[in-house]
């Protein structure tokens, strides 16, 4: 297949917080100047932008991708917006990625904003449209449902503890101390997740990642024009996304087939023939902790019911073998729906290049993975990062 | 580029601050209503629920029988071929207890935990689920794989709703 | 079979009903907020200009849309401008007539490289011309609680 390499020279990012003062917009501009600040462009060396935003319900703003373009350098450029629920985050890269390595654009400014706070009486609330309106909304369900049905499933087939995914929970959390963007940042135990109030169970309110308002931005270049703007290109050598049906209750929800799916994509275009071997670190999307093992089964990173087994063993922690969430995910810095995977893929891009700072993992990394999910639970978006 | 060097953007509030009017802000409350067309396989769905009866649609070529009924099939990319009646009793395939509403508030004190649940129907094929809640049950004794069956609200009552099924309750062997 | 059943009696056609049942709170932002105060507290308008291409917005911004710089401070302009187009409105959203037309127009704002949309007051629809020059009418103090009706019009000078 022919064509462009295409590597990240640049990112930005806000704080996630749970009500920011910014509008969506100036949240957009905040991360988009950073990122273009970080590798000394300014918008003129940007030839498109790519934008991820969620639905118009969470902020109250009809046509949301021309809202925000103002703030991502959309002026006069050209400009797509796309949506795949929490998938976005990971997405946008892929999609800027297209703009890219189809040889039509030598930069493309990635941009993900979200300001879930205006959203009364609680950004919940807004999802209740994820369920069918017809068939499902006369039971009145809430978000939460989904998650726990989800999880129970996944617990009940391989006999997992809800002990054993707080670890995740409690590492992810401790993980976030060290992320300036950090939302939150705590040092607890097992015993203090299991303790928190039951939601919906088996879901804990410590088993959740936050509603936030926050945006990230990242700047691709195709392949000459990354080596003169930075002497560290992370390069994206694999990219894969895909859909499974809506009818969720179809599914088997013990495992993300289209996880999997999406997975292989990115690693028969990056050449991985073993992930288990060859990922060296991974943020998968965290929203819930039983999702970070959930999505790592799906990554082919743990073998089916087996990841749980890596994070009581410690290999999934900073200093472990296989280093899982080192920024914190979204359990811990936060969860700004289209801006978390954004998130995560930054955090891959600075570890490559050893600039994680105090999350920085020992021996730096060559080959990482970003994955994110989101729609009904339907969507698997992954991509494969190089130094 | 370590993100420390940055002075990061986004600046946190507190509700109160709005309340106090330390911060300028604007209400809206939109009417946003529906009139949702259910199109004609759940129009049948819903209308043969008035009558008490969990219907599905088949598709011949990869033969699955469909819950929800859908007018094709997603699969083979064909249109479906017919109707098949199911029964009213499933197996659960994965349930919750819920203290939450959906905006977010708790449920009050003394009111039943709600349980959501999704149900894989009998005469469907096997993985077909819908969702729905329980009842008549205490939450410690639900148990994945547990056959249900259910309670319909009377036949006056009925509006062709998927409410219309009050609940799933345990079956009696 | 196809997909679609012909269906020729209309009380076969079903539906059903609801609503997004959410509502809003939208804070002003940082650039917005300093603008609104401004009018509140003291009747004036507050614009800000990029130093890197000289674009100057009203209301104030904290970045330029244009080349994406970061704008610090804010300088107040008169509240004068140039009506650059306008529409004479009749009806109301839901289709039902307005006892009053009311006059709806984009307004070039002297100083600024902006336009603000507001209703014209004072003034007679017919007697309306494009790029006649206009003030802000305020509501008084006491009335006014950071909002664009704090301006109840433009009327000409």
């Amino acid at each position: 297949m022919a064509y462009q390499k295409v590597a990240i020279v640049g990112a930005g990012i806000t704080k996630f917080v749970r009500r920011a003062q910014e509008t969506g917009k100036e949240l957009a501009f905040q991360a988009s100047k950073m990122a273009l600040d970080s590798c000394g462009m300014t918008l003129k060396d940007v030839d498109c932008v790519s934008l991820g935003t969620a639905p118009d319900a969470f902020d109250g703003v009809h046509m949301k991708g021309e809202y925000l373009s103002d703030g991502s350098g959309g002026w006069r450029k050209p400009y797509m917006r796309q949506f795949v629920g929490g998938g976005t985050g990971v997405f946008a890269p892929i999609h800027g990625w297209l703009h890219v390595a189809s040889g039509m654009f030598d930069t493309c400014l990635v941009v993900c904003s979200e300001k879930m706070s205006s959203c009364y009486p609680h950004p919940q609330g807004a999802f209740i449209t994820i369920f069918d309106h017809t068939t499902e909304q006369a039971l009145n369900p809430t978000l939460i449902w989904i998650f726990a049905l989800e999880m129970n499933r996944f617990m009940s087939a391989y006999g997992i503890s809800k002990e054993d995914i707080a670890q995740v929970s409690v590492k992810n959390k401790k993980n976030a101390m060290d992320h300036p963007s950090a939302q939150l940042p705590m040092d607890i135990t097992v015993e203090d997740v299991m303790n928190s109030e039951t939601l919906a169970w088996p879901v804990n309110r410590l088993d959740i990642s936050p509603a936030s308002d926050g945006a990230a931005a990242i700047v691709l270049a195709s392949e000459h024009t990354a080596k003169r703007i930075t002497d560290k290109p992370v390069w994206i050598d694999g990219v894969g996304w895909n859909l499974d049906t809506a009818y969720w209750a179809t599914r088997d929800l013990a495992y993300p087939r289209y996880v999997e799916k999406a997975a292989r994509m990115a690693y028969d275009m990056a050449g991985i023939t073993e992930p288990k071997r060859e990922i060296e670190i991974a943020e998968p999307y965290d929203p819930f902790d039983y999702k970070e093992l959930h999505h790592m089964e799906g990554l082919l990173l743990a073998d089916r019911g087996k990841a749980v087994e890596m994070t009581v063993d410690g290999v999934t922690q900073r200093d472990g073998d296989r280093p899982i969430c080192p920024s914190g995910g979204a359990l811990g810095v936060g969860n700004p729906i289209a801006a978390t995977g954004l998130m995560k893929v930054i955090e891959i891009f600075l570890q490559l290049r050893g600039e994680a700072g105090p999350r920085q993992v020992p021996g730096t990394p060559h080959c990482g993975l970003a994955q994110a999910w989101g729609d009904l639970m339907q969507v698997g978006t992954v991509v494969v990062l190089r130094s | 580029m370590e993100l420390e060097k940055y002075e990061l953007g986004g600046t946190y509030y507190k509700e109160k601050d709005l309340k106090d009017g330390k911060l300028l802000s604007l209400d809206w409350k939109p009417k946003l209503q529906y009139a949702w067309d259910d199109g004609v396989a759940i129009g049948r769905y819903l209308a043969e629920l008035k009558k008490g009866n969990i219907i599905a649609r088949k598709c011949n070529k990869c033969g699955r029988i469909m819950i929800p009924p859908r007018m094709f099939c997603e699969l083979c990319w064909r249109p479906t071929d017919e109707w098949v009646d199911c029964k009213d009793t499933g197996r659960i395939s994965t349930y919750s207890i819920c203290y939450v509403n959906w905006d977010a508030s708790r449920i009050k004190k003394g009111e039943k935990p709600h349980l959501p649940a999704v149900i894989e129907i009998d005469g469907a094929s096997p993985g077909m689920g819908i969702m729905h809640i329980l009842g008549e049950v205490d939450p410690e004794d639900v148990k994945i794989g547990m056959k249900v069956k259910a309670v319909w609200k009377k036949p006056a009552e009925r509006e062709g709703s998927i409410t219309d099924i009050l609940y799933f309750k345990p079956a009696r062997r | 079979m196809g997909m679609t059943e012909r269906i020729n009696r209309n009380v076969d056609l079903s539906y059903w009903e609801g609503d997004i049942p959410v509502n809003y709170v939208y804070t002003y932002g940082l650039g917005l907020e300093a603008f609104f105060r401004k009018l509140k507290d003291q009747g004036r308008f507050l614009a800000s200009r990029c130093e890197s291409c000289g674009v100057v917005y009203l209301p104030a911004r904290i970045f330029c849309e244009r080349c994406l710089a970061e704008i610090e401070g804010t300088f107040q302009v008169p509240g004068t401008g140039t009506v650059y187009a306008f529409t004479v409105v009749h009806k109301n959203m839901d289709e039902s007539s307005k006892k009053e037309p009311v006059i709806v127009a984009l307004i070039d704002m002297d100083e600024t490289d902006s336009r603000m949309v507001h209703y014209l007051t004072g003034v007679k629809p017919e007697d309306v011309k494009v790029g006649m020059p206009v003030k802000a009418v305020l509501k008084k103090k006491k009335e006014r609680r950071g909002h664009i009706e704090d301006i109840v019009g433009f009327k000409p000078v």
